[in-house]
């Protein structure tokens, strides 16, 4: 994941911290530990106690070292920092993401037919068109029936013919994160938490916020989003 | 025989740490200044894992990236006030606080890192200036009549 700014602007800030376990990757968000020692990597679906993003790697061992230096990882630590995770069609990393080839034409422009919109809840996310009549344009999913197809309730400008293609993604800029409407508030990490994983249900997975999508390519997609239980922006306890 | 008595931080006993307090715990002190490490050791110990360099505005000219295989961490300022590549913390060389002197500070990370870090600016404003570019065939036809070279120009005929 990169570091895509900070929502109030101005400068970062780096702290460095000790770690509770090995950290394989830069670019991963940060937890606290729950055993005092130091911090560690997030899960795929837990940031909570987040202090931040991760700049560095680092290896954990507990015992004595000759390498001071070692033992820690530098972390941006602003609440607002702004987190820019590459869209990945799978659980692994650098997955592409999957494609909608419509089967159906649909002349209002409400709903886009695929068996591939497969079972995971995507209500609240949001689908955009990559080739056809609409290129280009985005709409919020309003229904989504497994296996079938996606509905949305603002039309496309044009119709959507059959292949149109279309991509899709669990998230969107708004909601109170109730069912149905919770686009917004949560991101799950990929299995090394550098990417964000594109397949999972609407709701799922760590806490965060959804700040910006940027929409395009199979490859190139990427959700913006901070930290919702960021360690020094909400006292959890 | 001596005895330990634990007593929590608080106003209330038994009230314990807040995670904050804890979090600031885990901080790590930086290079040692009992005379033991000098600045230098440190920041080699730091370049030979690869991990990120904080400087301060007096140290950073001491100190070469490239020589290193490092790159200024750049982040976009969403509101300007910075170019970017301003991040204070604790400076690696002299342990000030960045955010205390002019300038602030500036990291330095691995190149191998960088593109899990940072969006590259100039990588950033490419791809930005081509999808203005691709909105339509009209504009597409457009920026292609701008950017034509002179020598491109059909020449007249018997010219």
């Amino acid at each position: 994941m990169l570091e895509a700014g900070h929502l109030g602007g101005g400068a970062g800030v780096l702290r460095r911290y000790k770690i509770a376990a090995t950290i394989a990757n830069a670019g991963i968000p940060a937890i606290a530990a729950t055993d005092a020692v130091g911090v560690r990597p997030a899960t795929t679906t837990s940031f909570a106690d987040s202090p931040g993003l991760i700049l560095d790697t680092a290896t954990y061992s507990a015992a004595q070292s000759a390498t001071h230096a070692e033992g820690l990882v530098t972390v941006s630590v602003r609440p607002d920092l702004v987190l820019k995770a590459l869209m990945s069609g799978a659980a692994a990393e650098g997955t592409a993401l999957i494609v909608l080839s419509n089967t159906a034409a649909s002349t209002d422009g409400l709903t886009i037919t695929d068996a591939d919109v497969g079972t995971a809840d995507m209500v609240s996310g949001t689908v955009w068109c990559r080739q056809g009549a609409n290129g280009g344009r985005s709409r919020v999913i309003t229904t989504h029936t497994a296996s079938t197809s996606f509905a949305v309730t603002v039309a496309f400008d044009n119709d959507i013919a059959v292949g149109d293609e279309f991509l899709f993604c669990p998230w969107s800029l708004v909601g109170t994160g109730a069912g149905g409407i919770d686009g917004v508030g949560n991101v799950q990490a990929t299995t090394l938490f550098t990417q964000a994983n594109a397949i999972i249900a609407s709701g799922t997975g760590g806490r965060a916020t959804v700040v910006d999508l940027e929409l395009n390519g199979r490859s190139d997609s990427a959700v913006l989003f901070i930290l919702g239980d960021h360690q020094f922006g909400v006292d959890t306890n | 025989m001596s005895v330990a008595l634990l007593i929590p931080r608080g106003p209330k006993l038994g009230e314990g740490f807040s995670p904050r307090e804890r979090l600031q715990a885990l901080e790590h002190p930086g290079r040692r200044t009992d005379g033991s490490q000098s600045a230098a050791h440190w920041i080699t110990s730091l370049l030979d894992l690869r991990k990120a360099i904080i400087l301060c505005t007096y140290c950073r000219v001491k100190f070469n990236p490239r020589h290193h295989r490092y790159r200024k961490f750049y982040a976009p300022d969403l509101a300007g006030k910075t170019d970017g590549y301003v991040h204070n913390g604790c400076c690696d060389n002299c342990k000030q606080q960045t955010a205390l002197l002019p300038g602030g500070g500036t990291t330095f990370i691995p190149e191998e890192h960088y593109s899990l870090l940072c969006i590259d600016p100039l990588d950033a404003r490419r791809k930005a200036r081509a999808a203005a570019r691709a909105l339509t065939a009209w504009g597409r036809i457009q920026h292609v009549r701008g950017t034509r070279r002179p020598q491109d120009a059909t020449r007249p005929q018997g010219a």
